[in-house]
């Protein structure tokens, strides 16, 4: 009886360890876009050049209708967005912190993301 | 149900869950298009090809030595048989003749010093015979690369030397046996000439064991102390049926290429020992004890399902499963032999 | 007895007890300046191939200690570290949590095979080698059954990365960049050219202290007393098949970890042959450091890794430069891991009967002196 309830919460945490691995390590496709979208008959113009930079890593430069990928691992990170005209004159900077759920695969939107005007932004996408 | 339960408890249900498996297969072969005739001849074809280096089996369980899975061993020997008769540039049946007689004085010799050995090693014959035979395949595999031969119809088109890996017997001895006195029936061709050596093999197996030699094996096998204390020389009669399954090994393995028409060089020998160790088992056999009649039913049974396993059941699924089957059947029949609780106990 | 040996045969069984290490170093003395490597290379490969295979090796150390010998089924724990390796691909799991998680995937599935493997070895005592190496091919069918027609399908695996085009199987090579070589890179050490993956040594250091302390346990303790003789093991109320099966499942679980850890440092997984050779170059480079099927410790397993790496190493760069063929000298080194275990379990089995031969001559005493010797 004992033994048996010593296995079963022997058991127990370890399936609560592999959840805690699978949260801690879980790593998310980012798929950062920079393209024109309607949203309920507004539309948002995408910038001619985005600078995306997380966690203060090293930016990456897309152009209008352009789209970049990341790979982040946690829930919480500050994303530094420049935004630029053709000629690369930065227009403007905005700092976000945003926080993902366990979604393997989000998709974002870069023009719907600079109208938020949330400090703090969650995110959402496939599972899978 | 009483004698129904009798039978499964002689043959055992492994053996009668893969008959009713093999059955299946033929009675669903026609939903699944696939000509039943064809299946049955490739059947008999398969059965024909591999029935000596499964008989190659017998001895050396008889004497007491356990499955050989060091059979590659033989199988080098006719290897070495076939790519020197070829080099000679001897054709036809008289090459083939050539071949064996080379391939047994060949054999004859591995399987001495094999012999000698496995009496050096009583009770762990088998693991160590799977570890020759490895390391034999291997060190052939170098052998073929640097050994001298020229033929052209062997040795790599370019750089002019070491062995192609596979060598067509087209123009040498291909099909010779198949051939010999085959019956057309429609364009089903029944490979006669296949079936009479293979019965010639076994008649010869048979006719061994009731020598007195042969019964003294039988003795060593059953009983090494009790045919100890009889006078019997125990490592001579070890010693000798080594050395006869290794002469059917590589009589076997020179059926089985004019039947299929290409020697298969460098690792391939490694391939040939747990199908025919399958197979017998899948006939009855034990570790202990095998007779001719577990080599011909076990060899029907496993080639059997070796063809039919890829025609119907793929048919069905849509995927091809037969690898895999194979390999759960044949390594499946080998555990479940190897765990069987036999009445001798080994020291 | 000991006493009445004479030093020749002494000498005799300190080479017939040592045959193996001492013809390897000569071997690899030979073939190293063949070979033409640099030092540095030769040392940095080392010590990438100890933090490597170590793990894998050391796990089979517990069923020699209960005297089942070899564990050849130590591939199933191998196949099991695998399959948690696909899962955590697939949910993109990266870093140390996901070979963490990889691990805890794969003990249960390694306790349930061990737990087969061991049960199924109970009922082949005395030929537990065979039996466990062909029992390695059969749960390799039913793994290709299961990774290559039911995952993707039956057990969801999603990932296009991972699945055939056709729907379900895993592909041929899984790439594992997000765990590629986190254990040996967890604690970054570099001496001039030669970088150390002290993480993965220090897990393998974990795992000597855990065997040390193992074998001062009652259940260690249980397993040595087995392997003296299991007929007294059982009257002194051990209770043998189960502690036999606890050592399978012990070391098909590390083998199951060792495969993990070997494989991070690869970088990728080879889905379906990753694990045939796992079995038979550990086997081969515990032999060669001195062990026997009945007798290991860690020393062996450290000079085996070395020597064996090192011949795998040099001897199809010695092939070429001594024949012109790097061919014959990968066949060498498959000739090389073979042969050995062939040598090594010829050398045990033959060594055993002459000490059964031995001890019924002292039986025989005095008058068997007069006896002419019946047999032999």
């Amino acid at each position: 009886m004992k033994r048996t309830v010593f296995i079963l919460i022997l058991i127990a945490l370890l399936v609560l360890l592999g959840v805690w691995m699978f949260v801690l390590g879980r790593q998310r496709t980012i798929v950062m876009r920079n393209e024109d979208i309607d949203r309920q008959g507004i539309t948002y113009e995408a910038a001619q050049i985005v600078g995306i930079s997380f966690d203060g890593a090293e930016e990456k430069e897309i152009t209008y209708d352009d789209a970049a990928i990341f790979y982040l691992v946690g829930s919480s990170h500050k994303l530094k967005l420049r935004v630029a005209d053709e000629d690369g004159n930065t227009l403007r900077v905005v700092e976000k912190t945003i926080k993902l759920d366990l979604s393997k695969n989000i998709s974002v939107d870069i023009p719907e993301l600079l109208e938020n005007k949330e400090e703090v932004i969650k995110l959402t996408g496939k599972m899978w | 149900m009483n004698r129904l339960r009798q039978f499964v408890n002689k043959a055992g249900w492994p053996r009668v869950i893969i008959g009713f498996f093999l059955l299946s297969l033929f009675v669903a072969a026609p939903f699944a298009e696939v000509s039943l005739a064809a299946s049955i001849k490739d059947t008999l074809v398969r059965f024909g090809m591999n029935g000596v280096l499964v008989l190659s089996m017998v001895p050396m369980v008889q004497s007491g030595c356990g499955l050989n899975f060091g059979l590659p061993l033989g199988v080098i020997a006719g290897l070495l048989g076939a790519v020197t008769t070829m080099e000679m540039g001897i054709t036809g049946i008289m090459g083939f003749i050539t071949a064996v007689i080379l391939s047994c004085a060949i054999a004859a010799v591995l399987g001495w010093g094999y012999g000698k050995m496995l009496n050096r090693v009583k009770g762990e014959e088998m693991v160590i015979s799977t570890y020759v035979g490895l390391s034999s395949v291997m060190f052939m595999c170098m052998m073929w690369l640097v050994l001298p031969f020229k033929s052209p119809a062997m040795v790599w088109g370019y750089g002019g030397s070491g062995l192609r890996t596979t060598i067509t017997l087209e123009g040498y001895w291909f099909n010779i046996i198949d051939n010999f006195l085959a019956i057309k029936i429609g364009d089903f061709t029944f490979p006669t000439g296949l079936f009479i050596f293979f019965a010639v093999m076994a008649f010869l197996v048979w006719a061994f064991f009731h020598t007195k030699t042969g019964t003294a094996m039988t003795a060593v096998g059953s009983n090494p102390d009790f045919a100890r204390a009889s006078g019997i020389d125990v490592n001579k009669m070890r010693t000798i049926s080594v050395i006869i399954s290794t002469v059917f090994g590589a009589v076997g393995i020179l059926v089985y290429q004019q039947s299929y028409g290409f020697i298969q060089l460098y690792t391939s020998p490694l391939f040939m020992a747990f199908p025919a160790v399958a197979a017998i088992l899948l006939g009855g056999a034990s570790v202990h004890k095998a007779t001719i009649t577990n080599v011909i039913v076990g060899t029907i049974l496993f080639q059997g399902i070796l063809t039919m396993t890829p025609s119907v059941i793929n048919s069905f699924l849509k995927t091809d499963l037969s690898e895999v089957i194979r390999i759960i059947v044949s390594n499946g029949m080998i555990v479940y032999a190897l765990t069987r609780k036999t009445t001798k106990v080994k020291s | 007895m000991s006493q009445n040996l004479t030093f020749t045969e002494k000498l005799k069984n300190f080479f017939i007890s040592n045959a193996v290490p001492i013809l390897f170093v000569v071997i690899t003395l030979l073939a190293v300046p063949v070979s033409g490597f640099s030092a540095n290379y030769l040392i940095q490969e080392m010590i990438t191939r100890i933090g490597r295979n170590s793990f894998l090796v050391l796990s089979l150390l517990l069923p020699i200690i209960a005297g089942m010998g070899l564990n050849f089924g130590m591939v199933l724990g191998a196949m099991a570290g695998q399959i948690g390796l696909i899962f955590i691909t697939d949910w993109s799991i990266v870093g140390i949590p996901g070979l963490v998680l990889a691990m805890l995937i794969s003990t249960p599935i390694s306790i349930l095979l061990g737990i087969l493997c061991g049960s199924v070895l109970n009922r082949a005592k005395g030929r537990e080698m065979a039996t466990s190496y062909i029992l390695g091919f059969f749960i390799n069918g039913v793994y290709q059954l299961v990774v290559l027609y039911f995952m993707g399908g039956i057990i969801p695996v999603k990932s296009p990365s991972l699945v055939l085009s056709r729907g379900y199987g895993i592909r041929n090579t899984v790439a594992l960049d997000g765990v590629r070589q986190v254990f040996d890179n967890m604690i970054p050490l570099k001496i001039g050219e030669i970088s150390i993956p002290l993480g993965t040594f220090f897990i393998i250091a974990l795992l000597c202290l855990f065997i040390l302390w193992f074998r001062k346990t009652k259940l260690g303790q249980d397993m040595r007393a087995i392997a003296q003789d299991m007929k007294v093991a059982q009257s002194a109320g051990i209770p043998v098949d189960r502690t036999r099966i606890i050592s399978i499942v012990i070391s098909t679980v590390l083998a199951g970890y060792g495969q993990i850890i070997f494989l991070q440092n690869m970088g990728t997984l080879s889905t379906y042959n990753s694990h045939d050779q796992t079995g038979v170059f550990s086997i081969a480079a515990i032999l060669i450091g001195g062990a026997t099927v009945s007798r290991a410790t860690i020393p062996n397993v450290f000079i085996g890794v070395i020597l064996f790496h090192m011949m795998f190493v040099v001897s199809p760069m010695a092939g070429k430069n001594l024949i012109g063929q790097a061919m014959l000298g990968e066949y060498f080194r498959q000739f090389i891991s073979y042969g050995i275990i062939a040598i090594a379990l010829v050398l045990h089995a033959w060594r055993r009967q002459k000490d059964k031969e031995m001890e019924r001559r002292s039986l025989r005493g005095v008058k068997a002196e007069k006896q002419p010797q019946a047999e032999k």
